[in-house]
């Protein structure tokens, strides 16, 4: 299944969610459009409160740090970010969940 | 209602009829003869409140299960403790001779009078057992966190009970980096983001819950033996002051909760009244406070280490046979953990040795004496404090805990699976957890 998001509608360096279920998450770095699952997997706290800086993404609740690029996770490598891929089209960001 | 702040996690909550002591560490070192209440005066047992109806235990840490404070209380005084998916808390508390201990289930209500309820919450972490704790009266609700991992919906619905006053966490309590090789640079610069991030979580599980007082608590330790002062350090550490934590909250915090900042010793009504019995530690007199009890605490703490005893002369037959066990009985763990361990007992009747938790690595022996060049950690403890462990006389993360070790490693990152083992090797525990683990990451 796959989600349709305008890219008006995510701003630069901003964390918008596209998602509700399952929860996901998009950030525009300038260059690229990254979604991600919107949960820390840490200890399940919604990351749209998360500090972005650069392409790491900190949980708010425990420090828990995500590169957004890949998902990878900075703190312990066992606990990754679900990443989706997106595709361009014109004005359109396609994510397949 | 009000509650008495004691240090670290420990309050003691009034009710119209009742008295619950919370997480009792008051008096003495914790967590082998290392930390210290960020306190300005070193407690003794008169601070000790023993006319008491009940006792709560978050959790088997020995700052807030702590056995030298715990034995000026009666055996016959009812413990309240969460059920957790294992029973070796239980087993400890009852070891103390404890003989009335109630195990709740987490969100569990449960009257203790006309006017008493509580509710004991265990925490989100899948490896580690904690709980938090919930009292709601006709005059008020209390929340008392200690050091428990919650998640959002969880602290949304503590929310839900629209509690009066909330304690909430603040500190670092972990080793990294403080006993990791790095230079000082670096762990300057880690110690400061953990630090940030502390802050940031005190604020976060605030607004989560939106009390009406909001207090800083389950704080950082001090270290006052001389080998760890310097990492008191409000400039360079990672252990934060309440200041530091009322600084944080002003920047982001909200109007609908007041921060307010209890010293060990002061009170709280539920109208948000703070009777002062105490000055707080902050970061402008901190190191001072911590130079003058170093001194203090100078002799006793050293008797308490030279009481703590030597290694046996069998200690490194005894490290082998330990970890052969562990490694080999936990085959679920090892394919997760996959790496090599130097692993070292300092000291009397010490030595080196080699844990292999290579996943590919399908017989033993997993650990035997020596030296490699490839490790992945490195680990080098006290060898009288790892006979502890290996006899199951010390937990190895309050042993961890402590930051009376040295750590490395290679590549440098956390290996959640190494630290699940040494929190408790029992198969069936490990079983269960991957169990739960397989289904929310695989």
């Amino acid at each position: 299944m796959s989600i349709t998001v305008k890219k008006k509608d995510v701003p630069k360096n901003k964390i918008i969610e596209v998602s509700s279920s399952p929860k996901i998450l998009m950030v525009f770095d300038g260059q690229d459009y990254h979604a991600f699952g919107g949960m820390c997997p840490h200890a399940q706290w919604p990351l749209e409160n998360g500090k972005i800086e650069k392409q790491n993404l900190t949980c708010v609740a425990h420090g828990y740090e995500f590169d957004i690029t890949n998902g990878n996770c900075l703190n312990n490598p066992s606990r990754d970010l679900k990443v989706y891929q997106v595709k361009i089209v014109g004005e359109d960001i396609i994510l397949e969940k | 209602m009000k509650v008495k702040f004691l240090g670290q996690a420990c309050t003691l909550i009034e009710t119209k009829n009742k008295r619950i002591l919370c997480d009792p560490w008051i008096i003495g070192p914790c967590n082998v003869n290392s930390w210290y209440h960020l306190n300005n005066k070193i407690s003794d047992k008169t601070d000790i409140p023993t006319d008491i109806d009940y006792l709560y235990i978050s959790h088997e840490h020995t700052d807030h299960f702590h056995i030298e404070t715990l034995k000026e209380f009666s055996r016959d005084i009812p413990v309240l403790i969460c059920k957790f998916p294992t029973d070796r808390f239980y087993n400890a508390v009852v070891k103390q001779g404890f003989k009335d201990i109630t195990i709740l289930n987490s969100w569990e209500k449960e009257k203790l009078d006309d006017d008493l309820e509580v509710t004991i919450i265990k925490n989100s972490e899948l490896m580690l057992e904690d709980s938090a704790m919930l009292i709601k009266t006709k005059e008020g609700t209390i929340f008392c966190q200690t050091d428990c991992g919650m998640s959002y919906g969880a602290l949304q619905r503590v929310a839900n009970e629209k509690p009066d006053i909330g304690f909430f966490k603040f500190g670092a309590a972990n080793w990294y980096p403080v006993v990791y090789n790095y230079d000082k640079k670096k762990k300057d610069e880690i110690s400061k983001k953990r630090k940030l991030n502390k802050l940031t979580g005190f604020v976060s599980y605030v607004k989560a819950v939106k009390p009406k007082y909001a207090i800083p608590y389950a704080g950082p330790p001090i270290f006052l033996h001389e080998s760890l002062i310097d990492v008191n350090d409000p400039e360079t550490g990672m252990f934060a002051t309440p200041d530091e934590v009322l600084d944080a909250w002003n920047k982001e915090g909200e109007d609908s909760t007041q921060i307010k900042i209890m010293a060990p010793s002061d009170e709280i009504s539920v109208k948000g009244d703070v009777t002062k019995n105490n000055e707080p530690v902050f970061s402008n007199n901190k190191m001072e406070i911590i130079q003058k009890l170093s001194e203090e605490v100078r002799d006793d703490l050293k008797k308490r280490r030279d009481g703590e005893g030597t290694a046996s002369t069998n200690l490194n037959n005894q490290i082998v046979d330990y970890f052969d066990k562990i490694i080999s009985e936990n085959p679920i763990a090892r394919e997760r953990i996959d790496i090599k361990v130097q692993f070292v007992a300092e000291g009397k009747n010490g030595g080196e040795f080699v844990l292999d938790f290579s996943k590919d690595k399908d017989h033993g022996p997993y650990a035997k004496e020596g030296t490699i060049d490839d490790w992945n950690y490195y680990m080098k403890l006290p060898g009288h404090l790892i006979e502890k462990a290996v006899n199951n006389r010390l937990l190895w993360e309050t042993l961890f805990l402590s930051c009376r070790w040295k750590a490395d490693r290679k590549p440098d990152q956390w290996n959640e699976h190494l630290m699940n083992l040494f929190y408790d090797p029992d198969p069936k525990r490990i079983e269960n957890v991957y169990k739960i683990y397989d289904k929310m990451f695989k």
